[in-house]
């Protein structure tokens, strides 16, 4: 699973809300929407998230970034707001301005679906989508954040728009990597005095023997 | 510096403070551990989670709590592709991947709450802090050794927590034998796996990830989280981010 992939998936979490199938938009975007058009399928099969593509349950929580969820620490409260924001768009909309991302934006990029290729929506069609644009959650990785705004004109998906930002550089990248080590290496980046010991979860019958018992009472 | 050492969740917790901890608030951080593992242990038949697994409890029914670390779990399982997941291989549900960091953080709020600031809270080996170590008059930041899996009394490397990174969490299989199901073939095989985050929550939860997925979870990881890593494979070799390596 690469960065992208991750970053598309929560995209396509935070869009998905909207109901229809703009799931189907989103993981495919780049070549599907013209075999959509030549081979129409079934609704059924055609709007099933693929496999990587989240549940709707609990999905539009995916675009947490990692520090919000660090803060949030307990599991705290959101399951209720998921599931309103799940049946109105309203709500998603709302959330779209004040997530807007703080970073310049580096890269967008716009899809724009073939005029006769809306995509269908999951009950086969009489599902309404209200017109207007919506903006997606901003989902924020390591280096950067994507906003995925959709449009809807005509009750149809028209337009959707990756709005990514990146704020790190190549290199920065590339040393956050884990890379094979010789263990004196490893070592001698351990030179200084430890407060406390981390290993794999030990049992309080070997906690009597452990590195971490001496430490306790030499503190 | 004072320590309070409490038993709970089958393993060994300590708390350093810069100050003691007065009877009220240790009395917290027991009934918090005891109240979380009484949801939520494997090992209680009357727990909520046993009677949940013997469906005696639907989850939509269940507590609020129980509803919300489930949900969390799920949340991680979509952000780490599946290689996190709180169900055992025979379906059943096991929320222990993620309970032991959020107590953990719970706990922590405990210590605020009662004004202090400086503090290292280590629960079997997974590690929360805050603030400074006050150390023969100075202050230097809280330093968590790495143990060395294959001499468990000598050291690997270390890290030294910061605000940005303050926990520090280590996954393995040797002392509770093989209890992580691994999810890939490829590559080495890691018997050990310390990451240090911006909350024990995320640092435990990969940690456990990338013991299960190996390099390439370790790489998913790596690009995608602000995280560092230390990772050991069978045989000795070393994976390591930049804090871990000389």
């Amino acid at each position: 699973m690469d960065k992208r992939a991750m970053t598309l998936t929560a995209a396509a979490a935070s869009v998905g809300v909207l109901g229809i199938g703009l799931a189907v938009g989103l993981s495919s975007r780049d070549d599907d929407f013209s075999r959509t058009a030549s081979t129409p399928t079934p609704p059924a099969t055609k709007t099933t998230p693929s496999k990587s593509t989240p549940k709707p349950s609990g999905s539009t929580r995916t675009s947490a970034t990692p520090s919000s969820s660090a803060n949030t620490g307990s599991a705290s409260s959101t399951s209720s707001d998921t599931n309103e924001s799940s049946q109105t768009t309203d709500s998603v909309q709302t959330t779209a301005d004040k997530t807007a991302p703080a970073n310049v934006p580096t890269r967008v990029t716009t899809t724009q679906p073939a005029p006769n290729v809306a995509p269908t929506t999951r009950d086969g069609g009489s599902g309404g989508l209200r017109d207007g644009r919506y903006t997606g959650r901003t989902s924020t990785h390591r280096y950067g954040s994507v906003t995925v705004t959709a449009t809807i004109s005509g009750g149809k998906l028209t337009q959707l728009t990756e709005n990514a930002t990146a704020n790190d550089t190549k290199s920065e990248q590339y040393n956050s990597r884990a890379i094979p080590v010789l263990k004196k290496s490893a070592l001698a980046a351990g030179n200084a005095n430890i407060a406390t010991v981390s290993g794999a979860t030990y049992t309080s019958q070997a906690y009597l023997s452990s590195l971490q018992s001496a430490l306790d009472q030499a503190a | 510096m004072p320590t309070f050492v409490f038993e709970a969740m089958g393993t060994v917790g300590s708390v350093a403070t810069h100050t003691p901890l007065n009877d009220a608030a240790s009395a917290e951080i027991r009934a918090i551990f005891a109240e979380w593992e009484d949801r939520f242990s494997l090992y209680r038949p009357g727990s909520e989670l046993c009677r949940i697994n013997r469906r005696e409890t639907l989850m939509t029914k269940a507590s609020a709590p129980m509803r919300n670390v489930f949900e969390r779990a799920h949340e991680w399982s979509e952000r780490t592709g599946g290689a996190f997941t709180p169900y055992r291989a025979d379906g059943s549900l096991d929320l222990n991947g993620i309970v032991k960091a959020l107590t953990i953080h719970e706990a922590g709020l405990v210590l605020s709450r009662h004004d202090h600031h400086d503090w290292c809270f280590n629960m079997g080996g997974d590690v929360l802090t805050a603030g400074v170590d006050h150390h023969n008059s100075k202050t230097r930041p809280w330093t968590v050794g790495i143990v060395d899996p294959d001499d468990r009394l000598a050291l690997l490397s270390q890290f030294e927590c910061s605000d940005a990174k303050p926990a520090v969490a280590t996954s393995g299989n040797r002392e509770r034998g093989e209890h992580i199901w691994r999810t890939t073939d490829s590559g080495p095989r890691f018997c050990q796996v310390t990451v240090a985050a911006a909350s024990i929550e995320i640092a435990d939860v990969l940690a456990t990830t990338i013991l299960a997925g190996g390099v390439p979870q370790l790489n998913a990881c790596t690009d995608f989280f602000d995280i560092d890593v230390l990772a050991a494979a069978e045989g000795g070799q070393l994976f390591a981010t930049a804090a871990f390596r000389a």
